[in-house]
């Protein structure tokens, strides 16, 4: 048995990947050892009017037998099959027992494709906006235009499917998601908190607009004679990469649970460390810091000397930056070892840039390399580059016996993430005790110790407080004119965001679209109000929950209404829609986009919507190089992310991090999909169910280990008591898992409670929840505060959405935000006791359409309690 | 940063000076300098802290502003696809080849600046001002040679679609030169002016 306080260690007892190779993690892995190359050329879309485009293209037949999934989109598609054969290959069946203690945790991507859009594209576009009015009844017609665009609903599905009850996370860090999806399921498995993780990640970015931001930003190789060749990491010819689709689940499995069912075991996960360059938005950091300082926290994380590492999976893009840089970071980190028995490969060479799921199929073949003791090749490396001078295993696959072996993964922004594996079985020289497992140290208490905030009500803290008081609210500013021509007169807008003014870094200022800004501006006033100092800041850890579409469409406008030409006498649209024919006099030419299009796009906006440029962002204006999670959940996403920075301090992995998000509920296609749920409020009149008013805005708390708080005299707001973070699966209530994320935090919350200091009752003063002004999740809302006891003590229900409208994953943190004031006695609310008296415990939750509960419990910190503890029910 | 308005109407008949003020305004406003800071020698990798992001937002401003099509790719990298790679590097060092090569066709840039040692991507190191006003030139150049190819009528600014011209006789659309393949064609002058036999097409 495993006592409380140890980590537990966590292996990989399943496989699931998607790729150009087909479906089937050992289809994958066969063509790996074989030296094959997955890249083709092809016209995109099937239109021979395009020239051809090399990538990694997945066959979507091979995901024949597989359902009915037609409107699900293909990275949607790809994952779903991943994770139902990830979990077919581990040896579990749906069904199985402790579904709370199994969760999701996939890297994907975001991005309308625009192609399902062009058929209709001469009545979408006013001159070169888009229609508000007739792009709505277009997306009524077709829900799954804006479904398709929602990634955290894949990790979702996959929940659903399989019935999981645990949480079911969304990660976005650009090439990183996977890595760091990875790394995080892996920390909560070792933290106790689950037993299995599905996790992974899952990307096509080969639609139309995708392919022409990543060759705008010049990131693809262009000089290629066959598309088998096109991918050269290393070589001294390569010149960028090749865009690939696909992939890849893997079952994590805490060891005890995977022995105890006789589990097949590939390899065991040993370390996970991440970085942030820092630096710039795509160039790496020249020296390979920010690389090398994640491959280090990885060693650090397995308890592994370098010497020990026999192969690294590079990120091996074949750009010409990376490859030179990463072979740069390597050196530093390996030393002599370098040159001695470490042998470096990149999958890229054969599969292309698989982008948000690289890290998961690099990791599989890490693993698979491990267990049948084969290492894969780099194909093309056939001129070599004096700055990239490693074993890169050239060619054809090794046979090599590794022990020890890491996977890397670098993204666009600057987000760093590494693993380390470990062969398995352990080969019998390796005495038991050569595995150490780090303790679980005492319980740690985490507090909040900085705030910051940009709401509709003000650019920091004082102001929005000060607004607040006097009853101000945040949601009379007119709506943009596509929302009114929606009927949505009002918004939450931040007012008069001004970039110049808040962010320093002149790039972030040029690319920065106004939400990732606000969380840049928050996050350092959350970092300022904490008074570190900066040799701390360097290492702080940041964890941000995003939003998780961030593209103006307008931004195509021009370039799309440029390619139309008269449609042709004849050549109807698409029968089977009539409306799109009468409607549509001109039409969409591929070959108009190549020869004019293309270069009307500002060639920045891929990097504009990346969903991780808040904290990118952060990172790069404030100097913050520590480890690191961009979660992309919904409107749970900043809750979450401050959950996760809570339990790295509980777990003792840092003393300090900056943890909040941002969102932004303003742009068309984001309107859309919260207008043809019937959720936003239209007219002028708000009744009761009529729903809310879009919003938008970021809040940063900086937290921080109780001691650390009191050895530098920092104020304390409140004390995070515990977090949790649960899942409905669809046919269950979804109150049964909203009320296990309140339950479980409340009751942990009151576990860790020192029974001395505070009468020992689990109930809340107050909660602060959603209040959406919607019938369906008020109803939620309520059943689940009478299911956890609130509503027969007469517990009040705060929400902050009447006044500052609803803001997605921003709305959670201006709960926590009010809460927190609350228990500092800064602010008061209706329905509160004694206002002279701050409330002693308040519990904050949020909801994500019945999907996604996310709960923390606040307290008043021991240090700033009254003398007299107040009663626990009113 | 949005581009500048491309108000005038017969882009190409500017005088060198014009097109220069012009070329400065557009790299102090993509990088958010006041234009008095900057004149035509300013390196914009060195004296102006420019990132490669920054390039390709100057690339397109440009070619919005003069409706032009710039040239994207690294002049070294061209030149050792077109007179082999052994001819103008080695072992990632520009060779003396390579070095006369640049001078010859970056004549805007001080000859010492061209230094033994230097690497494919120190390249970019080298870019003023000025040398994006010679690119730009060269491309106006270009456009103002244009004509029709079905009637040998005069190239005009399109009204409906900015980045093509069409004949003023019998309205064909006449498509912008690709500033790549301007590139491409002043590296085959240098190189016949240094008698370099041409052992490759670009990609
Ligand atoms: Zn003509």
């Amino acid at each position: 048995m495993i006592a409380a306080n140890e980590h537990r260690r966590v292996v990989i007892t399943g496989l699931g990947a998607v790729t150009a190779f087909g479906r089937g993690a050992m289809q994958t892995w066969r063509a790996i050892v074989d030296g094959r190359s997955g890249v083709t050329a092809r016209h995109p879309f099937e239109n021979s009017a395009n020239p051809l485009q090399v990538a990694g293209y997945v066959d979507i037949a091979c995901l024949e037998g597989f359902g009915n999934e037609k409107y699900l989109g293909r990275a949607a598609q790809f994952g779903l099959a991943a994770g139902l054969d990830a979990y077919v290959d581990a040896g579990l069946t749906p069904g199985t027992p402790h579904a709370q203690k199994i969760g999701v945790c996939l890297g994907a991507s975001t991005f309308p494709v625009i192609e399902d859009r062009l058929d209709r594209l001469g009545s979408l576009l006013d001159g070169s906006r888009w229609n508000a009015q007739c792009y709505a009844q277009l997306c009524r017609e077709r829900p799954w235009l804006l479904t398709q665009s929602d990634a955290a609903s894949i990790s979702s599905l996959l929940s659903d499917r399989l019935g999981f009850e645990g949480p079911s996370l969304t990660v976005q860090a650009a090439c990183t998601s996977a890595t760091q999806a990875i790394g995080h399921a892996f920390h909560s498995l070792r933290a106790g908190q689950a037993t299995v993780m599905l996790a992974g990640g899952t990307d096509s970015m080969l639609s139309m607009m995708c392919v022409t931001g990543f060759a705008l930003l010049g990131s693809l190789a262009q000089r290629w004679s066959s598309p088998a060749q096109a991918s050269r990491p290393f070589d001294r010819t390569r010149d960028g990469f090749v865009l690939a689709e696909g992939a890849t689940v893997l079952v994590l499995e805490e060891l005890h649970h995977a022995l105890a069912r006789d589990a097949r075991i590939y390899a065991e996960l040993l370390g996970y460390g991440s970085s942030c360059d820092a630096y710039r938005l795509t160039d790496m950091q020249p020296e390979g810091r920010g690389a090398a300082l994640c491959m280090q926290a990885a060693l650090r994380d397995a308890q592994v000397l370098p010497e020990e590492v026999g192969y690294i999976n590079a990120h091996g893009t074949a750009t010409p930056l990376n490859d030179r840089i990463e072979t740069h970071a390597i050196r530093q980190v390996f030393g002599s070892h370098a040159d001695h028995g470490l042998a470096v490969s990149s999958t890229k060479s054969q599969l292309g840039h698989l982008l948000c799921a690289a890290g998961a199929v690099e990791l599989m073949v890490t693993a698979l390399a491990l267990h049948d003791k084969i290492l894969p090749p780099t194909l093309n490396l056939e001129n070599p580059d004096p700055e990239c001078n490693l074993d890169y295993i050239p060619g054809l696959a090794r046979p090599a016996a590794v022990n020890v072996a890491i996977s890397n993964s670098f993204g666009f922004g600057g987000q760093n993430g590494s693993l380390v594996l470990r062969r398995w079985p352990q080969p019998a020289e390796a005495s038991s005790a050569a595995v150490s497992i780090p303790p679980l140290a005492v319980t740690r208490r985490v507090c909040i110790t900085g705030i910051g905030v940009h709401s509709p009500l003000g650019f920091d803290l004082s102001s929005h407080v000060l607004r607040w008081r006097e009853g101000h609210s945040g949601t009379e500013s007119p709506a943009t004119p596509e929302m009114q021509a929606l009927g949505i007169p009002h918004a939450g807008r931040v007012p008069g965001f001004e970039p110049h003014n808040r962010i320093a870094n002149r790039m972030l200022r040029k690319i920065l679209t106004p939400a990732a800004g606000f969380a840049v501006a928050a996050a350092g006033e959350a970092l300022h109000r904490s008074g570190l100092q900066p040799a701390e800041i360097e290492k702080l850890s940041l964890f941000v929950g995003s939003l998780g579409l961030d593209q103006d469409l307008n931004t195509f406008g021009e370039a799309l209404r440029q390619s139309l030409e008269p449609a042709l006498p004849g050549l109807e649209p698409n029968p089977s829609e009539p409306s799109a024919s009468a409607s549509a006099p001109e039409r969409f030419s591929y070959s108009r986009f190549h020869k004019h299009g293309m270069s009307l796009i500002d060639p920045l906006f891929l990097l504009k919507s990346l969903p991780n440029a808040g904290l990118c962002g952060a990172a790069i204006e404030h100097g913050m190089q520590g480890a690191n999670l961009n979660i992309m959940n919904g409107s749970t996403s900043g809750l979450i992310a401050v959950s996760a920075a809570a339990d790295s301090i509980f777990r003792g992995d840092t003393p300090v991090a900056l943890a909040g998000g941002y969102d932004s509920l303003v742009q068309l296609e984001t309107v859309l999909a919260h207008l043809i749920d019937g959720r936003l409020r239209t007219g002028k009149e708000g009744g009761n169910g009529s729903g809310y008013l879009p919003s938008e805005g970021a809040a940063f708390f900086f937290l921080e280990e109780e001691a650390h708080a009191h050895a530098r005299g920092a104020h304390i707001f409140a004390e995070i008591a515990a977090s949790a973070v649960t899942h409905s699966p669809s046919g269950t209530p979804p109150e049964q898992g909203a009320v296990a994320a309140l339950e479980r935090a409340a009751r942990a919350s009151a576990a860790a409670e020192p029974p001395t200091e505070y009468p020992s009752c689990t109930a809340p003063n107050a909660v602060f929840g959603d209040g959406l002004n919607l019938a369906g999740h008020d109803a939620l809302e309520a059943e689940v505060l009478r299911r956890i006891g609130c509503r027969l003590r007469g517990i009040p229900l705060h929400s902050t959405v009447s006044r500052l409208g609803f803001a997605g994953a921003a709305t959670g943190l201006f709960s926590l935000l009010h809460a927190a004031l609350t228990i500092d006695g800064q602010l008061s609310f209706a329905g509160m006791a004694n206002p002279e008296q701050p409330p002693e415990k308040l519990l904050v939750w949020t909801s994500d359409r019945g999907r996604n509960h996310v709960a923390i419990a606040l307290r008043r910190s021991p240090d700033t309690a009254a003398t007299e503890a107040a009663p626990c029910e009113p | 940063m949005t581009a500048l308005p491309a108000s005038f109407s017969t882009p190409f008949a500017h005088s060198v000076p014009d097109v220069e003020q012009r070329v400065l305004l557009v790299v102090a406003r993509s990088l958010d300098r006041d234009p008095a800071t900057i004149d035509l020698n300013s390196r914009l990798f060195v004296d102006l802290d420019a990132e490669s992001l920054d390039m390709l937002d100057i690339a397109y401003s440009l070619e919005r502003t003069f409706c032009i099509r710039m040239p994207r790719v690294n002049l070294l990298q061209r030149a050792s696809d077109l007179f082999s790679e052994q001819a103008i590097l080695k072992d990632g060092i520009v060779t003396e080849t390579g070095m006369d090569l640049m001078r010859r066709s970056m004549p805007e840039i001080p000859e010492n600046w061209i230094k033994p040692g230097m690497r494919v991507y120190d390249f970019r190191l080298l870019i003023t001002v000025e040398s994006l006003a010679r690119v730009v030139h060269r491309c106006l150049e270009a456009v103002a040679r244009l004509c029709c190819s079905q009637c040998g009528g005069a190239a005009v600014p399109n009204s409906e679609f900015s980045m093509a011209m069409i004949c003023a006789d019998c309205g064909h659309t006449i498509e912008l030169p690709s500033g790549e393949h301007l590139l491409v064609d002043d590296l085959r002058r240098v190189g016949e002016e240094m008698h370099l036999p041409i052992v490759g097409e670009p990609a």
